[in-house]
């Protein structure tokens, strides 16, 4: 399995993915979490390097880098919102020329999801939100703590293996090519620009408008659901994803639609694709066969 | 690797091949086979003595038509239930009968170590039989298991004040669809196939000694009580050691849906491949309910369980 790194322009920017599998069939793109400038490690395509050959067999694969992730760029600083982002991924399946994609979105890139999903779900096939805190009710939480005493440098290799570990059930996945690729990643000048645009404190404050879409999210969810089959994948020991909020979550979800399913990943944190991507994959691709062969039933 | 099953739309025109039947330690034993590659073993639910529903091999039909593409599908009747001799002995009215009867027939059949899959007490009699015969077992999937749930199982609410009476097709269709999320799901076929059971003198024998001569309260119960306890207790230790998944649905009316993390956890403590799917719209029988992704998940676990 050979894997591409390709570069396109959508609306002026640098769009970079990783692509891989084969030519045929509706293609999985896959979205980090994440966000640019105030996450303390550099997410990107990258992290779903040890997913990727596991979900090669059907169809082929895209992971993208998200606008001031990897290769991409941040151009105009206002694309740094969910609403934006999603109306840019939006833009990106079309520059692709894709019909359309099975959407799996990790925390941040899940809530981008399942906005795009009540915005646009033709764009869609299924949606897989993976351990996507960013997506579930919070209610009145307690003081987050969880990234605290983050060490500095933010974003030198040490700091990003502690946040790892944090995050983590085990720390077998936190290699060489994975510090290796975040700390590239944050030398490169999309992730420089976005740590730039972060330090105005409104748009830090902003916190990329999830707060401000959460109230339009619950509205929708409310009102019309999500038009679009979605699972939800959360891990046994995710510190920032707890199953209870993922439940919730699904069961909201499942008000209104019918393909709805939550699953359970064991003996992983905030990234079972990276610390059991074979159970991983199995359990996403069997969502997109399971719901291809809905379709065609 | 790429392992694409059929539609149910074309798994609709084909009929399960003519039934085989065995002798299993002096047990007429009725089952279904087709398919090769990795065996796929299926144990559905309930058990001997009950009036009003009754399953049988033929409940997997959903599953067992588009997997047997791919796999070598074996659907057998348990000891006492569908088309399968019933015990000899009052004091065999018991899970532990079920288990062994299903233990020897897997040997019998000379099947590599397989993958099994138990609905309901089938999900338990699959776990107990992993436990105790882990040699002759791969993977296990558990779907909507109560039986095997520490929690309290709701399933005679379901089953309780049927008002139709026994032995007929009411009285079964009341039943399923009191299991089941979406009533549509309970088609005349499925009838048909519990009919078929009701219409055997050896399966009213069986309610007749479960229920007038009291082998359920006698034998039965307090026999899977016992079990029950131990089964939990070996899975808290940690002995069941092959991949599993649990398999559970939102709007099950028998099986309490949060249920599904009970069981999750006791297994997960000891076992990395261990994963939970829970399906929404779906009561008691999800992989007839779903059978797309039910058969797609089965699918990739039974798959990836045999790398």
């Amino acid at each position: 399995m050979t894997t591409t790194r390709t570069d396109i322009t959508v609306g002026g920017r640098k769009v970079s993915m990783l692509r891989a599998g084969p030519s045929g069939g509706t293609p999985v793109l896959l979205v980090h979490g994440g966000r640019p400038g105030l996450t303390p490690i550099t997410t990107g395509a990258h992290l779903w390097d040890r997913a990727i050959p596991h979900l090669t067999a059907g169809r082929p694969v895209i992971a993208i880098d998200l606008p001031g992730a990897g290769n991409s760029d941040v151009g105009n600083a206002d694309i740094l919102s969910a609403g934006k982002i999603a109306e840019h991924l939006e833009a990106v399946i079309a520059a692709l020329s894709l019909d359309g994609v099975h959407f799996v979105g990790h925390d941040f890139g899940g809530f981008v999801g399942m906005w795009l999903a009540l915005t646009s779900p033709a764009k869609l096939r299924s949606l897989s939100l993976i351990a996507s805190g960013d997506s579930t009710p919070k209610g009145d939480g307690l003081d987050d703590i969880l990234l605290d005493a983050v060490p500095n440098p933010v974003w030198s290799r040490a700091s990003q293996a502690w946040v790892f570990e944090r995050v983590s059930y085990s720390h077998g996945h936190i290699d060489d090519a994975l510090l290796g690729a975040c700390v590239t990643a944050a030398q490169g000048k999309p992730h420089t620009d976005a740590v730039k645009a972060m330090q105005d404190p409104a748009t830090r404050a902003r916190n990329y408008g999830i707060g401000a879409l959460k109230g339009k999210v619950w509205d929708a969810m409310r009102s019309k659901g999500v038009h679009v089959p979605t699972q939800l994948v959360w891990s046994s020991h995710d510190p920032r994803a707890p199953r209870e909020a993922g439940y919730v979550l699904f069961k909201i979800i499942a008000e209104k639609q019918r393909a709805a399913q939550f699953h359970l990943i064991n003996r992983a944190g905030s990234f079972a694709f990276r610390e059991q991507p074979d159970e991983f994959a199995k359990v996403v691709a069997a969502f997109h066969d399971g719901v291809e062969l809905e379709r065609a039933a | 690797m790429n392992i694409q099953l059929s539609p149910r739309s074309v798994a609709k025109g084909k009929k399960l091949p003519p039934p085989k039947h065995i002798d299993v330690g002096g047990i007429n034993t009725r089952y279904y086979e087709a398919g090769e590659g990795e065996p796929i073993v299926f144990m559905y639910g309930g058990n001997f003595g009950s009036a009003d529903s009754a399953s049988s091999a033929p409940v997997w039909a959903l599953n067992f038509l588009p997997l047997s593409e791919r796999f070598r599908v074996i659907a057998f009747d348990k000891i006492g239930q569908g088309h399968t001799d019933n015990p000899v002995r009052n004091e065999d009215y018991t899970m532990a009968s079920v288990v062994a009867h299903a233990t020897a027939f897997i040997e019998k059949l000379k099947l590599p170590p397989a993958h099994l899959v138990g609905h309901s007490r089938g999900g338990y009699g699959c776990t107990r039989l992993a436990l105790e015969s882990p040699h002759l077992v791969r993977s296990l999937t558990i779907v909507s298991s109560g039986t095997l749930s520490p929690r309290v199982s709701t399933n005679e609410v379901v089953l309780s004040a049927c008002p139709f009476p026994s032995f007929s097709r009411e009285s079964a269709r009341w039943v399923y669809e009191g299991y089941s999320f979406n009533k549509k799901a309970v088609t005349e076929e499925w009838i048909d196939n519990v009919m078929d059971v009701f219409a055997q003198e050896k399966y009213r024998v069986g309610v007749k000694k479960m229920v007038e001569e009291g082998a359920g309260a006698r034998y039965f119960l307090p026999e899977l009580s016992r079990q029950k306890r131990e089964t939990l207790n070996w899975l808290r230790e940690g002995r069941l050691q092959r991949p599993t998944q649990v398999v559970w649905a939102l709007n099950d009316p028998t099986v309490v849906p949060e249920g599904c993390f009970d069981v999750f956890d006791m297994i997960a403590a000891h076992n990395r491949r261990t994963t939970l799917t829970t399906f929404n719209e779906s009561g008691h029988f999800s992989y007839r309910e779903h059978p797309e992704r039910f058969n797609a998940l089965l699918a990739h676990f039974v798959q990836n369980a045999s790398v």
